[in-house]
Parts: C-alpha cells; sequence; structure tokens
C-alpha cells in the first residue's frame, strides 16, 4: 500500500496523540480538523483545548489593540503583536492577525479568549481558531422598555467544571448626575451549546456597574453604584453564581459624586484591592498608591478582609 | 562513598547498569524499586535495548547539568544543554523518535517526553500537508470527498 520508504508511525493512544498535537501552533491544528472526523472532535474536545491553553500560553503575553470606528463598524480593526515579540519597547504587529471588523471599545481577556461588545451585543473571539461568536440578544424587560441602557458582559471561567460563563449586567438611571432611581437585571449566559439566557439574583440590590471587572480564583468582581455616591464592589461566584456586595467606604471629606470619581479594582498582593485614582493626576501616581500613605493603605485592606 | 548503582533490563535482555541520580529522572521506575527487591535488575519489557539507550544517554546528560549549579553560569549550561536536545534529536530517524517518545512516556521523564512530542510536532506534523500527516500516522480518513472540501473551507486561512 504504503511507498516503501515513507515511515509509518506505531499505533498510539488518543492521550499520547493529544499530547503531540496540543503542542502544534494554533494554525496547523485549525489546517489539520480536515484530517479526519476524529481528529475534528478531538480538537473540540475540553480536555484538548485546555492541554494545548497549558502548553501554548507560557511563552510571552501577546498585546492586542482594538481600533475603533464608532461610526462604522467595519472600519474598526483589531491588530494583534507578532507572536515572537518579546520586548514591549518594539511592538510589531502581525499583519497577519489584522482582522477587520471587529470593534469593541473595552476589550478582556479570559483564558484565550477575547470578548467585547458592539451594538449592545456581546461578541466572543477566539484568535486562535479566528472563531466570533455572537451572543443571543438577553429577553430583558429593561432592553424591551428602554431604548437607552448601560450593558455590560463579564466572561468568566469556572475552574471546577471547566465552563465558560457570560454575566451580563443591564442597568438604567434616571439621571447621569443624581442616580435617583436605579433599575437593573443579571443574566447568566453558560457558553455550551443549547445555552440560553437565565435571570439571576433578582433580589440584588439595582446597581449600575463600572465596565471593567476582574477575575481571581473564579470570581469576578466589578463595582457597581447603587445611587450616585454610593459605590459598591460586587463579586460573583463563577461557580456557585453567587453575588455579594460590598459598600466601597469613602474617605472623610470624600464628597465627590459617581460622575466625578475614577475608580477601579485590582489585585494587590494577590487579593481585590479598591483603587481610587480620582486625584491621581494632582497627587501623582506614587503618591496615592504606596504605602506611606497609611490611611487609604489601612482602608484597602479592611476593605479587603471582609470579603 | 560509593554512589548506589541500578541495573536495568531491557525488553530484549540487555543490562544496563546505572547511577542511581540518572535511573531516577524516571518516575516510573522509584515504583519499581519499591515493588521489587532494590538490588534485584528492574526489567522494562516495553523498551528495547537501542532506545533504553538513548534513554540513559539523555538522562546522563541531564543529571551532570542538575547537579552541576555551583559551578559555571547556569543559563550558559541551560543553553547547551538546548544545544545538546536539539543535537540528539537531529541525529535520531522517525522511527528512533517515535519509539524514545513511548519509552519517556512510559518510563515518565517528564523533559524528555516534552521534547520528543515537541519535536514530533514540529518536524513530522506542523509543517506537513494534510496527506503526508495521514500517511505518516496512518490515519484513515473518515470525512467524505464534499465533507472535507467543508472543514477546509471553513478554516481556509489555515492554508495559507
Amino acid at each position: 500500500m504504503h511507498d516503501s520508504k515513507s515511515w509509518v508511525a506505531p499505533e498510539i493512544t488518543l492521550d499520547l496523540l493529544m499530547e503531540i498535537l496540543a503542542r502544534l501552533p494554533a494554525k496547523s491544528v485549525m489546517r489539520f480538523k480536515c484530517i479526519s472526523k476524529v481528529w475534528s472532535s478531538l480538537f473540540r474536545s475540553s480536555y484538548f483545548c485546555n492541554r494545548f491553553y497549558m502548553l501554548t500560553s507560557s511563552p510571552g503575553p501577546r498585546i492586542y489593540m482594538s481600533l475603533m470606528d464608532r461610526v462604522d463598524y467595519s472600519k474598526s480593526l483589531l491588530l494583534s503583536s507578532a507572536p515572537s515579540t518579546c520586548s514591549p519597547s518594539s511592538l510589531v504587529f502581525d499583519q497577519d492577525l489584522t482582522i477587520p471588523a471587529m470593534g469593541g471599545f473595552y476589550m478582556r481577556v479570559v483564558r484565550g479568549f477575547i470578548s467585547f461588545t458592539v451594538s449592545y451585543k456581546g461578541r466572543i473571539y477566539n484568535p486562535s481558531t479566528r472563531q466570533l461568536v455572537i451572543l443571543p440578544a438577553v429577553p430583558s424587560n429593561i432592553i424591551a422598555e428602554e431604548e437607552i441602557y448601560n450593558i455590560c458582559y463579564f466572561v468568566c471561567h469556572d475552574p471546577v467544571n471547566d465552563q465558560y460563563k457570560v454575566l451580563c449586567t443591564i442597568a438604567v438611571i434616571s439621571e447621569p448626575e443624581d442616580m435617583q432611581k436605579v433599575r437593573s437585571e443579571l443574566w447568566v449566559y453558560v457558553l455550551e451549546a443549547g445555552g440560553s439566557w437565565r435571570r439571576v439574583a433578582k433580589d440584588i440590590q439595582p446597581h449600575l456597574p463600572d465596565a471593567l471587572e476582574l477575575t481571581l480564583n473564579g470570581v469576578l468582581y466589578y463595582l457597581a453604584w447603587t445611587d450616585s455616591h454610593t459605590c459598591m464592589l460586587v463579586s460573583f461566584d463563577s461557580r456557585s453564581e453567587e453575588f455579594k456586595m460590598l459598600q466601597v467606604p469613602r474617605r472623610v471629606g470624600d464628597v465627590l459624586p459617581r460622575v466625578d470619581k475614577w475608580m477601579t479594582q485590582i489585585e494587590y498582593g494577590g487579593k481585590v484591592t479598591v483603587f481610587d485614582f480620582t486625584h491621581l493626576k494632582e497627587s501623582g501616581l506614587w503618591k496615592t498608591g504606596r504605602r506611606k500613605n497609611g490611611r487609604a493603605r489601612d482602608w484597602f485592606y479592611r476593605l479587603v478582609r471582609c470579603i | 562513598m560509593s554512589k548506589k548503582n541500578i541495573v536495568l533490563k531491557s525488553s530484549n535482555g540487555i543490562i544496563f547498569e546505572v547511577e542511581e541520580a540518572v535511573a531516577l529522572q524516571s518516575e516510573t521506575i522509584p515504583y519499581m524499586i519499591e515493588d521489587d527487591c532494590a538490588n534485584d535488575t528492574i526489567p522494562l519489557a516495553n523498551v528495547t535495548g537501542d532506545i533504553l539507550a538513548l534513554v540513559i544517554e539523555y538522562c546522563k546528560k541531564h543529571v551532570v547539568v542538575a547537579d552541576g549549579d555551583g559551578g559555571g553560569s547556569s543559563s550558559s549550561s541551560q543553553e547547551d544543554l538546548k544545544n545538546w536536545d536539539a543535537q540528539f534529536m537531529n541525529d535520531l530517524d522517525q522511527s528512533k523518535i517515535f519509539n524514545l517518545l513511548l519509552a519517556a512516556d512510559f518510563l515518565n521523564i517528564k523533559t524528555l517526553f516534552d521534547l520528543t512530542c515537541q519535536f514530533v510536532a514540529d518536524t513530522m506534523i506542523k509543517g506537513k500537508s494534510v496527506e503526508e500527516v495521514r500517511r505518516t500516522l496512518n490515519i484513515e480518513k473518515d470525512y467524505t470527498s464534499e465533507e472535507e472540501a467543508k472543514a477546509r473551507q471553513e478554516n481556509e486561512w489555515a492554508f495559507k
């Protein structure tokens, strides 16, 4: 049958085959999907995806940059640094990985996926396979009733069940300045075949989330406002889907409303820390963030301990 | 103080005597020592003599470097080791490489397993055509021609 010169490998177990294939570059994996149905389904298995992710995620992070045209999304671009770029001081953007019509203002990265929002719809992009998934519309009452609303999609990974979940927050506020009335809904979508939106935590205090989140040990954190002066740190456990809310304390004399505050959550010393950089411009980065500022530090730690 | 030696026996009866530190890079051998009497020969029914010789050559090279942290710059020895690994693999034919991979898996030598898996991926699969990979790995094509054409079309960028 075979050419006598061409060597044929002995039969190996699927485990071993996956170990070899997980060491291929993503492009080869995509090409070899058409080797056989068995290979194609191997590549789709979560075992393979996790091995592939573990083996490839170590050498140097990639930088992605979204250039967005807010009027015409089809002019938007996603740029990626070349895989071999090691020094961030000399970035080379990979022409081959320039993807047209991506859009998205905030890009979030979860285990190799990029999630972003275009025209109120959540999108998840896999830069390795170049597959784009557009999430179905959320069957929300607020969306049905309001023309203008705030919508955020947060993606997290539940490491125990190896599931990806999207948390969608939808909120409307009466006035940006006073926020007398806040309405919000929370929805969860498990990324799997036949997935659908589920309304969760109907009893939670209505809140307006900030658009950036942080995920630590399978728990997603974001800051949200229940009124113009009350900021909460909200946590969402990706496994149990339990929410917790914790009011962010203010320093004495700080009476700035939401629209004038600049805050975010960061990981600091392995813990979630609220970072208030409202006065960063006047006081400089180090003065605000450094330990000398004992008061701020105590404040952060006290908050962290409560979580 | 004399170093303790371990005696390994390949599937075709060839005996190798190696220092304990060399043999213990395998995570399988310690279990075999526990199971058998430590002084006895350890039979490796899945590994032939020529492959076992290669495994031992690799382990000897790597045990020296693991010990030699004190002398010389460790980064240059890491570099040397990488070059040595590359040369070591390049000198082998495909059949030996594959059998070495199976031996590294059986003996559970993590670095050799990584090295051989990566080498097989890079040299026998990565740059090859679909047909070549099917032939080398003896894979039956279970797609119809239409299905295959569709699968190609879906990932057209990967063929460029």
